[in-house]
């Protein structure tokens, strides 16, 4: 993944309306920071973060870790290469963040700075460049969820497993095991019971 | 039907509708009758150019995605509300669900093209596009939270106190892939809703 895709895949969904977005559409690539490697652990959004910052990711994996009423951990999404990390609580609920992400890995991205965003967002046209990260925004959420809905744990480990082994080395076993939304103890005795390449 | 659609409309522009009230009018005009539909048919099938915001008279629909030769029911469309289908409306791609009615209904629709020129003849932006993704995406993700920390008994009592409607409108086998749960567990929550 190069920070160049980013424009690209700008330019293939708005093609339709270049060349009268074409100067907006690389005033919003050029408004991204230059590809910066964070160590692991790095916070990108901490709890009650309120930040808007848009991140793109390169390498690496960024999780968005949680707490249940029982202070059990959650793991609502986690985000790769070619993948947008944003702060879904302040953008969906205008409330601080409940959630904290976190590089996971060492992870090299892009970053668009919240003010920078901010202006951007008041131009003409912005909104129609803006609703194509949205896009891209709503088919990583709906995916997620349509693996929760449609796969028995032990199938969405195994989907994991084949289609983002990125994700499957990057996660404990204790977070994967909350990003599927069993117990760990659940987890480990399907672990026992069905290793992946079965 | 018209009142209907510009109240529905007036909420998704929330605090900029005001400013934009001819713009929001004219919209809900460019509603056209599709189709009365009746119970077990579908407002569409995986696979189609459906780029339509649809408005929903007073049946009930639901939405069902497959997997691996299952329907797997997603979302359920209540009375005089609108409703699209993400994949095609909003991420411009073909239909990937089916849109099965479950109550009989009148359907109308405007199609995406006439969306954009409206809107852009008055000004609209992004607004309503911007809208409709981030609701798809608060209730994605509320669902997910769902699926992953309620326990099955917790899923139904939410499920039916956000959609009164869901337990006459879709079968039992339906509902339990609704919830994520298997038909024996479905019973077992629904009992244990009862004894509680």
């Amino acid at each position: 993944m190069r920070e160049g895709d980013l424009c690209e895949l700008l330019r293939h969904k708005l093609a339709d309306r270049l060349p009268e977005l074409s100067s907006l559409i690389d005033e919003f690539c050029a408004a991204f920071s230059l590809p910066q490697v964070l160590p692991k652990k790095t916070v990108l959004i901490r709890l009650d973060d309120a930040s808007m910052h848009l991140h793109f990711v390169l390498q690496g994996t960024v999780v968005e870790f949680g707490e249940d009423d029982r202070s059990q951990m959650t793991v609502p999404q986690a985000f790769g290469p070619g993948e947008f990390v944003f702060n879904f609580q302040r953008h969906l609920t205008h409330l601080p963040s409940k959630t904290v992400y976190q590089c996971v890995t060492p992870t090299r991205l892009v970053t668009m700075d919240q003010d920078v965003l901010a202006s951007f967002q008041k131009k003409e046209g912005s909104d129609e460049v803006f609703f194509v990260i949205q896009q891209h925004l709503l088919t990583q959420v709906r995916a997620h969820f349509q693996h929760l809905l449609h796969l028995t744990p032990v199938q969405h480990y195994i989907w994991i497993f084949h289609h983002k082994p990125w994700l499957a080395k990057s996660l404990t076993r204790n977070q994967m095991a909350a990003f599927l939304g069993i117990s760990r103890a659940t987890f480990f005795r399907l672990l026992a019971k069905h290793a992946p390449n079965d | 039907m018209i009142g209907h659609i510009t109240h529905q409309l007036t909420q998704l522009y929330g605090s900029q509708a005001p400013a934009l009230k001819s713009g929001i009018s004219a919209l809900a005009a460019q509603f056209e009758f599709m189709t009365q539909i009746s119970s077990g048919e579908n407002v569409w099938i995986s696979g189609e150019e459906k780029p339509v915001l649809f408005f929903n008279g007073d049946g009930i629909l639901a939405e069902f995605s497959a997997h691996q030769g299952g329907m797997f029911c997603q979302r359920i469309i209540p009375p005089n509300t609108l409703f699209w289908s993400e994949s095609a409306f909003l991420l411009w791609e073909k239909t990937d669900t089916v849109m099965r009615c479950k109550k009989a209904s009148k359907i109308y629709g405007v199609s995406g093209r006439k969306v954009r020129q409206i809107t852009a003849k008055y000004g609209m932006g992004y607004i309503l596009a911007n809208t409709l993704t981030k609701l798809d995406m608060a209730s994605y993700r509320n669902r997910s939270k769902d699926l992953c920390l309620l326990l099955p008994v917790e899923r139904l009592r939410k499920t039916i106190a956000s959609s009164p409607h869901i337990l006459s409108s879709i079968s039992r086998e339906e509902l339990a892939k609704y919830l994520g749960l298997s038909r024996s567990s479905l019973f077992r929550a629904m009992n244990a809703m009862h004894d509680a």
